[in-house]
Formats: structure tokens, C-alpha cells, sequence
């Protein structure tokens, strides 16, 4: 009976707020994106400017926000879009696990590539 | 007599269970609704033909149909509203059929009573009637207009994808009674529409506002049921 | 075979009603119905439900007792006294329950239920939720009877009440229309809940599954029709459809206005006016008409609401517009609503007590196709909705006493078998049969026969006229054939069951009609003008002879609170 299905609901409100939460984050950082490198930059991007820059405070803590909310984002937008084609039971576990990989990787690519300047 | 030709949809699960179009040609004096149109078919033409009916005057949501590319209510629709000929009668679409203009609503009245949609009250009662503001009464007018009549639910792509996705009727009911100022349920209902069968399914496609013959808002609604969500099991606020 | 202790047939308001009070003592109940039970024809009542709340400012000193007087008054003195004092005092919790369960009741500034005036009442009683007080009731109860789990055969249409060897009801036989095919259900109780008989006459308010067919399976069970002459007349249906525009629209202000451009009803009841009760005020309307004061001299006048404003339609009478709009092209705010008095209601019905109990141990009646009676001879607008929630809670706590009371369970199985080895063989028969009478000329000819000859004004010839029409209708058809012999959704074998049973309420209301040489209530005869107490102070009974002709009887009037007094309002 459908009623019995519906009965093993699953989750949803977090990554439905989430979503929201990230898509604020996203305009935040396209903002500062923006408004650094072309209001306040402008002819002065040198390797050096760069790195310096890379390595304050405040821009690490953005761009770190910016790559969990990149990665969030984009992934549980391409999951929703899944779903609405008969992900369901063993297959939704699998491409659910299948983002997490995803998304645990890209977060490790980003963090090696930002290694230097969080050492330095 | 003007006369009205009449398009419509067959299905015998007895015969050979196509589907095929069959044309009738109704004869009338001055007014014809097509529910009056298949009474006529039915009664003089064809007695095989299979419609739903119940009270002819828009209030039961039985005879919910898709007519000319529309979901209308038969019973309130005059052939003189409209403008394509022949007219074209079939049952809501993509659910599955018992015959003719008769489809199943199986699923669709189960969803409508898995989101528990009665009042659920904790405490005690007055002896009286609950008070309740003209304001507070308002805010459910749209909702508790709802007729079940499925052309909602026929016409939302997110339920073409997906069984058990719940649909903007039940959805809209849950919020009827969440939004009720005498509703007490808290947990009980919100678990049964906070998840991805529920409210995180609409994509916000508002088929439904298009389809709904009373003219109702269930994606609208829906939204409200998400922040309600929120506000509830993230920041604990219930009312 | 499916087996449960109590079946409701039925899910109206008064179905749901009885199937909830049965849930919640413990009984293992079920509700079959021919609708999903939110698509019942409760659903179609617009105006309201009376109720001496007394929450409105004129109506502060209103009560039960108030309520009954107005009640009797109404019936013309017919109804039963002790079961009218009784639904005016059941009103007062049942409508709180209302509330409680869920109803969203229009309201007064100060948060209680709101009310408005009807006619023939002495305050304004009547509770509302805008103009769909019945659509908000129906889905509340059938929400009410979801939560207490009560299952629903959706779509089940019943063709037979059965008896065991006791002469006990003892379970129905019933038409899966979606699945296709017959099927018995063994029960120790039986409630019948099915509805009004509107649809008998061609000009009827009613819905197109009211067909009086639910009543007419108690009538060949052997319980006796009660009081079937007194047929309401609504005054204000639309012209050309009969829908009904709710008295709730007089009740706000609306006017009734003649070809005259006059509001006529000052010559009829001067104090009233358009709130007289439904009998007097279609009375009034058709003599406008026959004296040629329609509209244009013809068949209508005008219920004109456009002095009330925009502001006060849209909030109180959204629904009426609605209709007005879509089935007769006319928007009230602008222009006046073409209306005639068209059937609206059947006081009579399956002859009950106060608890629903009819002479068929185990065989239980409320609602519209029952009679208790509280209507007598002319209901009061706002009563009925009353009716089915406090007579059908009354008939499911007496149905649930009566079960704890049996002795033997499950006894019948053999009756409901043979029941059901009848109903294929009937249809077999009926689709064997490859020409003979066409349903639909005999169900034309039955309607017409009943508006022409069974209308508002009666008269001896006419209606014998009527009368052996039906008789001879009543031999035709027996030799109706079906033109479709599917088993799935078969739309022919169900409208060809309705008719052999309607024609035979109709008998009933015919004859019922004839015989009663006097006016009282809607039962008003051009012949005898006048009520006569001496001897027509009595409920008609129509007990059915086995080809299906009524023989009449009569039962006492329950008397006792108020002396009979000439109606004026
Ligand atoms: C247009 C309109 C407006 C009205 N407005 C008012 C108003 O404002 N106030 C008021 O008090 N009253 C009003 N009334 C009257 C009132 O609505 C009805 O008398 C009342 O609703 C009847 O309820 P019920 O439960 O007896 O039957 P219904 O609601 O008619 O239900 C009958 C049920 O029986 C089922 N059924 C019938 N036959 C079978 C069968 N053979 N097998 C299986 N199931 C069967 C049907 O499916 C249905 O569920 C109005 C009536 C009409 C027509």
C-alpha cells in the first residue's frame, strides 16, 4: 500500500535549508570576488598582491566558506535534479554516497591547493 | 438546434484495453454543459461510457476532466465557453485509468490521508467553542475550498516523477491545518510532509495554481509549509 | 465475503456522523458508499446550521426551547414534538463538537461562531461558513472518521439490505463499481444513511446521486416510508439548472422582486417577508407567476442581491456568486439572479425513532432519507444539516448498544449468499435481454410526471393523473434491458438498479399525496385549502406491497409541548 511507502520518509529540511544558506554564502563571496578584484584591484594584480592577499586572514576564511558552499551547492543542486528522475531505494543510497566522494574530493583538492599559503 | 460534437478518450480494461477516440453529436436548446453532453451520450448514444458525477454544481470535485487541453469541471463547463470544436474529453492525465473518463484515485485520496488532516488537539478543550479571530479565519479561505477533485495532482511534473511524491492537494491540506490557529499536532503532522516525498519535491512549477478549477494557490502554500518546516525543527518556534 | 459487526451505507454527513460515534465505542465498523465520502451531496449545502448559540447580538436570549417552538411551528405542527425538543437540545454540543473537530466556521469579531438570520425563525440561528457551511462540515467529518480509522469502500454502490431467518438485518450486497462485480458483506447491524430523493422530480436542487434508491432498499426490506407527500419546494433555485441559491442570500438582505418590479412577498407575510419559511414564500413565488407577474409574464422572478454591495457578496456569499456566474451567465453584484421554486428536499423518509431505529430489528435510518420526524410537514432552512449530525450520532450510539446487546454472532452468512446469487442472476437477466423498455424514456417520463402532477399546488385530478402514470411506469420497468453488460464503472446497470427503485418512492409520495385531503406545510392542495387537524393530524406510513405499489397506514403525531395555532408570519 502507498501509505506504507510513504511512511519511511526521508529527510529533507537541511539540505532544503542549507541550500538556501549556501545560495546566501554564494552571493557574499561573488560580492567580495567582485568588488576586490574589480573595484578595488584594478591594475595591480601581481603574483605578489595575490599572495599576499591570499594569505590574510579574512580571505582565508572567505574563500574556505566559499569552497564548502561551492561544493554543497552545486552537488545537492545536481542531486535534486536526480532525484526528480527515479533515484529512489538502493539507487538514491548510491548516488547519495557517490556526491559525498565527490564532494569529500573536491574539497581535499581545494584545501591541497591552498596549502602554501596556509603554511607559510 | 445547434449541435456540439463530442471527442472523447475510451478505455475498456474488458475489451481490448486500448485507448482510442470515439466523436459523438449532441443536439441542444439553449444551455449545454458537457456533464449534461455525456448524460446525453450515455443515455441515448452509448450506454458503455464511463464518467464520474455526483452534484452538478462545481462543489464535489467529482468530474474533474482535462477538455480541450484544460482541466475544468465538467459540470461547470458550458460548450459555449469554448472555443475549439470538436471538444476533446479526457481523463486527468498520466494517472491510471479504470475506464473511459474514470481514472484511479487510489493513490491520491491515500496521500490526502497520510498528512493526517483532521485538527490534532493536546489540550483541553474549551466547554465552549475555540475563539478564533475573523483574521485568523481568513488565512484559511484558500485552502478549505479545496474540492479533491485531483487536477492538481494530474497536472505537477514533480508527481509525474516520482510515486510517492505526497502533491500539491495533500500539501495544500496539510497547510490547512498547519496554518490553523487550533492545531496543536507539532510533530505528528510535520514528519509526514518535511522530507523529499513532501515539501522539498515541489520545484515551484505552479501547474497546480494553473490547473486548480477553484482557483486555489497550493504552491503557495507549499512554500509556507517549508519556512514552517525551518522555523520548526531548526529554531524550535511551532506557531 | 467481508465481515464487519456494523455497516454504514452511506457517507453523507449523517453516515460519517453514525460511523464516528460507532468507531469510538469499539465497534469494527466500515462505510460503504457509491462517492468517495467528501463527494457526498452534504457537501452542496450552502447557507447554514441552526443552533441556539446565541452569539448573535439580536439573538441573545435565543433557546433550545425557541428553537423547538420554531422547528414545530415550521412543520406545520406535523413533526414529533419529543424528537424536535430533542434535536434543538442535541444542537447546542454537536455544533461546539463541529468546532472542535475542525470546521472553519465563518466568525464574529470577537472569535465565536457567526450567524445569520433564516426564514421562519424567531433569531437569527443559524450558523455559517460563508456559503459553503456544508462543503466545511462534510470534510470535516469525513477527516474526523479518517483519524478515528474508519475504512471506506469507496465507490461500492449498494443493491441490497439483507435479512437472516429473525427477520434480522444481517448485511448488504454491493456493486464494486471500479474493480467490477458484486460482492455480500455479512454485518450484525446495518445503518442507511443514503441521502434525499430530489432527483424523482425533473426540477430538482438536488445532487444526481440523490435519488431516494438507498431508501427504497429499506422500503423492500420491509420498513415503511413515512410521511412521503411533504416534498420541499426551495424557492430560490437558478432558472435553468435548479441549483440552488441559499436562503443564507435572503437571510443577508437579498430582495425577491416580480415582473412588477415589486417585492411581492409584503401581500404574503408582511412581517417576515422574504424570510417567510420555504413552503409559504414558493407558494407566494408561483402564485406571482400563474397570476402572470413573472419576469416578462414568464416562468421566473428576480432574487436581487445588488444592494448589499460588492464588499458583502464577495465576503459572505462568495460561492452563490460563483455559481451565478458560471451556470446562469449573471453576476450578482451587477444584476438580479433569474430564480424558480424547484424540489429542494423529502421530509418523509424511512420511518425512524428518535434513536434511528426502524421495525427491522438491527436495520438502522438517519439523515435525509430518513424521517424521525423534525421536518413534519415543511422543514426550517438550517435543520437538516442538523438532522444528519445528530440523528446520525444518535443511530450510531444506538447501533453500538444494540450490538453489545446480541446474543449470537455472525449469524446470516447463507441469506447474504442467496442475496448475492439473486443480484447476478438479476443482472445476467437484465443483459440477456436484447430490446425492451429504454431506462432513460421511463426515468424522463417518471421526472416530468412528479414536477407536473407533484408540484407546489396539487389538486385530486391531477394527481390520480400522476398517479396512474407511475403505476403504469411501475410495470414498465420491470422490462427495461441494458445496452452495456461491462462489469467496470457500468454506469447503465447502475442508473437502470436507481430507477426501479426510484419510481417506487415515488409511488409512495403520489399516493401519500392523494390521499391527504388537506393543505399542511409544502403539501398544499387547491382542492382543500386549509389544514385539518381532526383528522389529518397524523404521519402518513407507506408499507410496500410485493409488485412495488404502496398501501397506505397511519401513525400518530407525538404532541404534548405545543397546541397546534395557525401559522403567520
Ligand atoms: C443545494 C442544497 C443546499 C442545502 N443547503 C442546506 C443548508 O444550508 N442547511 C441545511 O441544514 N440543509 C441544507 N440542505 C439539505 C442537506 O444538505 C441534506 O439534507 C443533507 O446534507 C443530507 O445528508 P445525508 O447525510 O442524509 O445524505 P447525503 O449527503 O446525500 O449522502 C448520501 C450518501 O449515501 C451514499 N449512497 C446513496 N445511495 C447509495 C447506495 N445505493 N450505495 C452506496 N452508497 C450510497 C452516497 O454516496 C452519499 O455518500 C441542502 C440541500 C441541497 C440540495
Amino acid at each position: 500500500m502507498r501509505q506504507e511507502v510513504l511512511r519511511k520518509g526521508e529527510g529533507g529540511v537541511w539540505p532544503w535549508f542549507l541550500q538556501r544558506i549556501t545560495a546566501v554564502l554564494l552571493l557574499y563571496g561573488l560580492t567580495v570576488h567582485l568588488v576586490v578584484l574589480h573595484v578595488l584591484n584594478i591594475g595591480r594584480l601581481t603574483f605578489d598582491n595575490i599572495g599576499d592577499r591570499l594569505g590574510s586572514g579574512f580571505f582565508i576564511f572567505t574563500d574556505f566558506l566559499l569552497l564548502f558552499a561551492v561544493v554543497f551547492h552545486g552537488l545537492n543542486g545536481v542531486r535534486m535534479v536526480l532525484l526528480d528522475y527515479g533515484f529512489a531505494g538502493s539507487k538514491r543510497t548510491a548516488l547519495d554516497a557517490a556526491l559525498v566522494v565527490i564532494g569529500v574530493a573536491a574539497i581535499a583538492y581545494g584545501i591541497w591547493a591552498f596549502w602554501p599559503w596556509l603554511t607559510d | 438546434m445547434p449541435e456540439a460534437t463530442f471527442r472523447i478518450h475510451r478505455y475498456d480494461p474488458e475489451r481490448d484495453g486500448d485507448r482510442r477516440w470515439q466523436e459523438f453529436t449532441v443536439p441542444y436548446e439553449n444551455s449545454l454543459t458537457v456533464l449534461e453532453g455525456l448524460f446525453y451520450i450515455q443515455e441515448n448514444l452509448d450506454g458503455s461510457i464511463s464518467f464520474r458525477y455526483c452534484c452538478r454544481a462545481a462543489v464535489c470535485g467529482s468530474c474533474a476532466m482535462y477538455i480541450n487541453g484544460r482541466y475544468r469541471l465538467a459540470c461547470q463547463t458550458n460548450v459555449k465557453n469554448l472555443e475549439d470544436a470538436p471538444i476533446t474529453v479526457e481523463p486527468l492525465p498520466r494517472m491510471p485509468l479504470v475506464k473511459d473518463l474514470v481514472c484511479d484515485m487510489t493513490d491520491f485520496f491515500a496521500k490526502y490521508e497520510y498528512i493526517k488532516p483532521y485538527i490534532m488537539h493536546e489540550s483541553q478543550y474549551p466547554e465552549k467553542e475555540t475563539l478564533q479571530s475573523p483574521e485568523d479565519r481568513h488565512k484559511l479561505d484558500n485552502p478549505v475550498d479545496c474540492i479533491l477533485c485531483g487536477s492538481c495532482y494530474s497536472s505537477c511534473p514533480s508527481v509525474w516523477g516520482e510515486d510517492n511524491y505526497l502533491g500539491p492537494a495533500a500539501l495544500l491540506w496539510a497547510y490547512r491545518f498547519e496554518a490553523d490557529t487550533r492545531d496543536e499536532a507539532r510533530k505528528a503532522r510535520l514528519s509526514s510532509f518535511d522530507n523529499e516525498r513532501g515539501v522539498y519535491r515541489c520545484h515551484t512549477i505552479t501547474n497546480c495554481v494553473e490547473a486548480c478549477p477553484k482557483e486555489l494557490n497550493p504552491t503557495e502554500a507549499i512554500q509556507w509549509l517549508k519556512g514552517a518546516a525551518v522555523r520548526r525543527r531548526i529554531f524550535g518556534r511551532w506557531k | 465475503m467481508i465481515y464487519h459487526e456494523l455497516i454504514v451505507v452511506g457517507g453523507g454527513l449523517a453516515g460519517l456522523r453514525a460511523a464516528i460515534e460507532a468507531k469510538r465505542a469499539g465497534v469494527d465498523v466500515a462505510i460503504l458508499s457509491q462517492v468517495y465520502p467528501a463527494r457526498s451531496h452534504s457537501g452542496a449545502a450552502q447557507g447554514g446550521i441552526n443552533s441556539a448559540l446565541a452569539n448573535h447580538p439580536d439573538s441573545a436570549d435565543d433557546t433550545p426551547e425557541k428553537h423547538t417552538f420554531d422547528t414545530v411551528k415550521g412543520s406545520d405542527y406535523l413533526a414529533d414534538q419529543d424528537a424536535a425538543k430533542q434535536m434543538c437540545e442535541d444542537a447546542i454540543p454537536i455544533l461546539y463538537q463541529m468546532e472542535h473537530w475542525g470546521c472553519p466556521f465563518s466568525r464574529f469579531d470577537d472569535g465565536r461562531i457567526a450567524q445569520r438570520p433564516f426564514g421562519g425563525a424567531g433569531y437569527p440561528r443559524t450558523c455559517y461558513g460563508a456559503d459553503k457551511t456544508g462543503h466545511y462540515l462534510l470534510h470535516t467529518c469525513t477527516n474526523e472518521a479518517i483519524k478515528a480509522g474508519v475504512p471506506f469502500y469507496t465507490e461500492w454502490f449498494v443493491t441490497d439490505i439483507v435479512r437472516d431467518a429473525d427477520g434480522r438485518a444481517c448485511g448488504v450486497v454491493a456493486y464494486d463499481m471500479t474493480a467490477g462485480g458484486f460482492e455480500g458483506f455479512q454485518a450484525e447491524a446495518v445503518v442507511i444513511a443514503t441521502g434525499g430523493a430530489g432527483r424523482t422530480y425533473s426540477n430538482s436542487t438536488n445532487a444526481i446521486i440523490s435519488t431516494g434508491f438507498g431508501a427504497s432498499l429499506a422500503y423492500r426490506a420491509g420498513v415503511p416510508l413515512k410521511d412521503m407527500e411533504f416534498i420541499q419546494f426551495h424557492p430560490t433555485g437558478l432558472l435553468t439548472t435548479n441549483i440552488l441559491m441559499t436562503e443564507g442570500a435572503r437571510g443577508e438582505g437579498g430582495y425577491l422582486i416580480n415582473g412588477e418590479g415589486e417585492r411581492f412577498m409584503a401581500k404574503y407575510a408582511p412581517k417576515a417577508m422574504e424570510l417567510a419559511p420555504r413552503d409559504i414564500t414558493s407558494r407566494s413565488i408561483w402564485t406571482e407567476i400563474l397570476e402572470g407577474r413573472g419576469i416578462d409574464g414568464k416562468q421566473f422572478v428576480y432574487l436581487d442581491l445588488r444592494h448589499l454591495g460588492r464588499d458583502k457578496i464577495m465576503e459572505r456569499l462568495p460561492g452563490i456568486r460563483d455559481l451565478s456566474i458560471h451556470f446562469e451567465g449573471v453576476d450578482p453584484i451587477d444584476e438580479p439572479i433569474p430564480i424558480v421554486p424547484s424540489q429542494h428536499y423529502t421530509m418523509g423518509g424511512i420511518d425512524t425513532d428518535m434513536d434511528g431505529r426502524t421495525e427491522v430489528p438491527g436495520l438502522f435510518a438517519a439523515g435525509e432519507c430518513a424521517c424521525v420526524s423534525v421536518h413534519g410537514a415543511n422543514r426550517l432552512g438550517g435543520n437538516s444539516l442538523l438532522e444528519t449530525l445528530v440523528f446520525g450520532r444518535r443511530s450510531g450510539a444506538a447501533a453500538s448498544e444494540y450490538l453489545s446487546g446480541l446474543a449470537q454472532h455472525q449469524r446470516g452468512a447463507a441469506e447474504v449468499e442467496q442475496s448475492l446469487t439473486r443480484m447476478d442472476e438479476k443482472l445476467a437477466a437484465l443483459t440477456l435481454r436484447s430490446d425492451g423498455e429504454d431506462p432513460y424514456a421511463v426515468r424522463t417520463e417518471m421526472t416530468e410526471t412528479m414536477k407536473e402532477h407533484f408540484g407546489i399546488y396539487r389538486e385530486e385530478q391531477i394527481m390520480q393523473a400522476g398517479l396512474d402514470k407511475l403505476l403504469a411506469l411501475n410495470e414498465r420497468v420491470h422490462n427495461i434491458y441494458l445496452r452495456h453488460s461491462g462489469r467496470v464503472f457500468n454506469l447503465d446497470m447502475i442508473r437502470t438498479y436507481e430507477l426501479q427503485g426510484m419510481v417506487e418512492v415515488a409511488l409512495t409520495t403520489a399516493a401519500g399525496a392523494l390521499n391527504r385531503t388537506e393543505s399542511r406545510g409544502s403539501h398544499s392542495r387547491t382542492d382543500y385549502l386549509t389544514r385539518d387537524d381532526e383528522n389529518w393530524l397524523v404521519h402518513t406510513l407507506a408499507h410496500r406491497e410485493p409488485d412495488g405499489r404502496p398501501k397506505l397506514d397511519q401513525k400518530p403525531v407525538a404532541l404534548g409541548l405545543y397546541e397546534p395555532q395557525e401559522r403567520k408570519y
